[in-house]
């Protein structure tokens, strides 16, 4: 009974494991300055770091309600673009800037999802791929607000109560702090009753409006908060590089940012953090393999729909019976 | 608490349900019979607010409920099961018990200002959670499964996820609680063990809940209900005490006939 309750929770338990990494992971890369000296070396840490920022809240909708969101990398590029156009033409300071991201990103996330009440699943996927080619479209076609096909050059130095980015020892810790706050309310937000009602209605409308949840209503949080933390996450973005371009927030993005929190194992934070910091590490580090990133996604979502699909958990399984058996007939 | 005044409902020309109308009372134990394809499901369907009845309505402690949406009638006070089971495979039993529990503490509301307490983790939300989880463990351990609250759903039996989806309606405190077919697939003895202690709760008036309990095991349903409604062909045959229903000429018939 006990050896079949180890595997009964072995899966929970395997991404219990993750679950302690990844935060230490995190709190350890604060260390990484100390030992990482070369500030382009140090860039493409920061830049790693930004990446997972920018994939965690998409754990939320993604992953936690199921809602196939492509349009994710749109919303990072709204809150982008909003504290670019803000800090350079309005002469906004960088923080105010960040809250309107999230209040411009949040607001889209929030209209993508009042399409999830019309239509579902595979519909639902054209209705964001539409969104997010749109407004790619829009970012490069309105010259006088964005700067049009050739990207947003001129974004003043950005500093953040005092800290500047372009320091690159304090760039690097600003964004591992904001990766530590995301992470650390999105995993409180996904432990408690939130977090168990989106999976419900991930897997079950029915199931849970008997249960009195309004799948829209989780849905349509789940997106708003989602959109406007990934807004943020655009802010220190256009903070840490000071351009931004409207091909930085097409479909390839979104696509990337949706595979990772795939590959990462759908409803996993920690697992589409340590992802999103990998992958972009093996694409910076190794520009060579770079040719190759586009088919090493590829293979990485065949091996998680093998777990996901539970393939290797059922092989472990008939192992372990396997195992047992012979230790009884001993 | 709750009436079901000469509801019918037609699926495009088909007459599924046909005037039916009954009620039940306070504390009251409620049992359906009746053939496959009698209407039992739909009847659930149209008093859960998945079905928008074609005629009639459904009043739940004298308020209309038909038409309303299900998630509201849940606010209303009502909690069912389902025949074919809808539990998430992926989640532990006690999460599976805990989604909607939340929403009862607020009333229904899904935005409230403990969303960011228990969030922040505030020491008020941490000992609303503690009650919560003490009183779904306490609903599972009426079930019997107390002792698999870590179990993922899928690795527990057939018969044992049939009880969680019990354990789940019973932790949502139902004023009503409608439970279509709760022990298809279980032994003779659980399902006997299984309703008598549903059947008990109402009575000891632990909780105060009625129960319509649709079984198809005529035995068990004379035994455990204060009252025994029939049905057949989308109409109410029969309704009444279970001796006087046992002994209903059409009930016998139905019976001996249908299965």
């Amino acid at each position: 009974m006990t050896s079949l309750t180890a595997i009964r929770t072995l899966p929970r338990r395997a991404s219990g494991a993750v679950g302690v990494a990844v935060p230490l992971a995190i709190a350890a890369g604060f260390l990484i300055p100390l030992v990482v000296t070369s500030p382009f070396q140090l860039q493409i840490y920061t830049l790693a770091v930004l990446n997972a920022a920018a994939v965690a809240p998409l754990v939320l909708s993604l992953g936690y309600t199921g809602l196939l969101n492509l349009s994710h990398g749109t919303f990072y590029g709204l809150g982008a673009y909003t504290t670019a156009i803000l800090v350079t033409d309005h002469g906004w300071p960088f923080e105010a800037a960040a809250l309107a991201a999230a209040v411009v990103a949040g607001l889209g996330g929030g209209l993508l999802s009042l399409a999830s009440a019309r239509v579902r699943g595979d519909y639902f996927v054209l209705v964001s791929l539409g969104l997010t080619i749109a407004m790619a479209q829009l970012l490069a076609n309105l010259p006088d607000l964005t700067r049009g096909r050739e990207g947003f050059f001129g974004i003043p130095q950005l500093d953040l109560f005092g800290l500047s980015f372009s320091e690159p020892v304090t760039g690097f810790y600003l964004c591992l702090a904001l990766l530590a706050v995301l992470y650390l309310f999105l995993h409180r937000v996904i432990s408690g009753f939130l977090g168990r009602t989106m999976l419900v209605v991930r897997y079950d409308d029915v199931a849970a409006r008997s249960m009195g949840i309004r799948p829209l209503a989780v849905r349509a949080t789940a997106m708003v908060v989602g959109s406007a933390l990934v807004g943020v996450a655009g802010s220190f973005l256009v903070a840490t590089v000071q351009f931004i371009s409207p091909a930085d927030f097409g479909f390839d993005a979104s696509f990337m940012l949706s595979l990772y929190v795939i590959i990462g194992g759908m409803a996993s934070l920690p697992g589409a953090v340590a992802v999103a910091v990998v992958f972009t590490l093996l694409n910076e580090q190794f520009r060579g393999i770079s040719d190759y990133s586009v088919g090493l996604v590829g293979l990485a979502v065949l091996v998680a729909v093998f777990i996901r699909g539970k393939v290797l958990r059922d092989l472990f399984h008939s192992w372990r019976a396997h195992q047992e058996g012979r230790a009884t007939d001993a | 608490m709750l009436e079901v005044d000469s509801i019918a409902m037609t699926f495009g020309g088909v007459t599924a349900l046909d005037g039916v109308s009954f009620s039940v009372g306070e504390g009251e134990v409620v049992g359906v019979i009746g053939p496959n394809g009698s209407g039992k499901s739909t009847l659930i369907n149209v008093m859960s607010g998945f079905y928008r009845p074609t005629g009639g309505e459904v009043r739940l402690g004298g308020t209309v409920i038909s038409g309303r949406s299900p998630e509201a009638i849940r606010r209303a006070g009502m909690a069912r099961t389902f025949q074919n089971l809808r539990l998430v495979e992926e989640m532990t039993v006690l999460d599976n018990t805990l989604a909607g529990m939340y929403l009862v503490a607020t009333g229904g509301r899904w935005l409230t200002p403990s969303w960011m307490a228990e969030v922040a983790g505030a020491v008020g939300a941490r000992r609303r959670a503690r009650e919560m989880r003490a009183s779904a463990q306490d609903a599972l351990g009426k079930v019997g499964l107390g002792d698999k609250l870590a179990f993922t759903v899928g690795a527990l039996s057939y018969a044992d996820q049939k009880r969680l989806e019990l354990a789940r309606a019973i932790a949502l405190r139902p004023r009503v609680l409608v439970l279509d077919e709760p022990t298809a697939g279980m032994s003779v003895e659980d399902a006997d063990t299984l309703v008598r202690m549903v059947a008990s709760l109402v009575e000891t008036g632990a909780q105060a809940l009625s129960l319509f309990l649709v079984e198809h095991r005529l035995e068990l349903v004379l035994e455990v209900s204060d009252r025994v409604v029939v049905m057949d062909g989308g109409r109410l045959v029969a309704d009444g005490e279970p001796a006087s229903v046992a002994a209903d000429p059409r009930v016998r018939s139905i019976y001996v006939g249908g299965e």
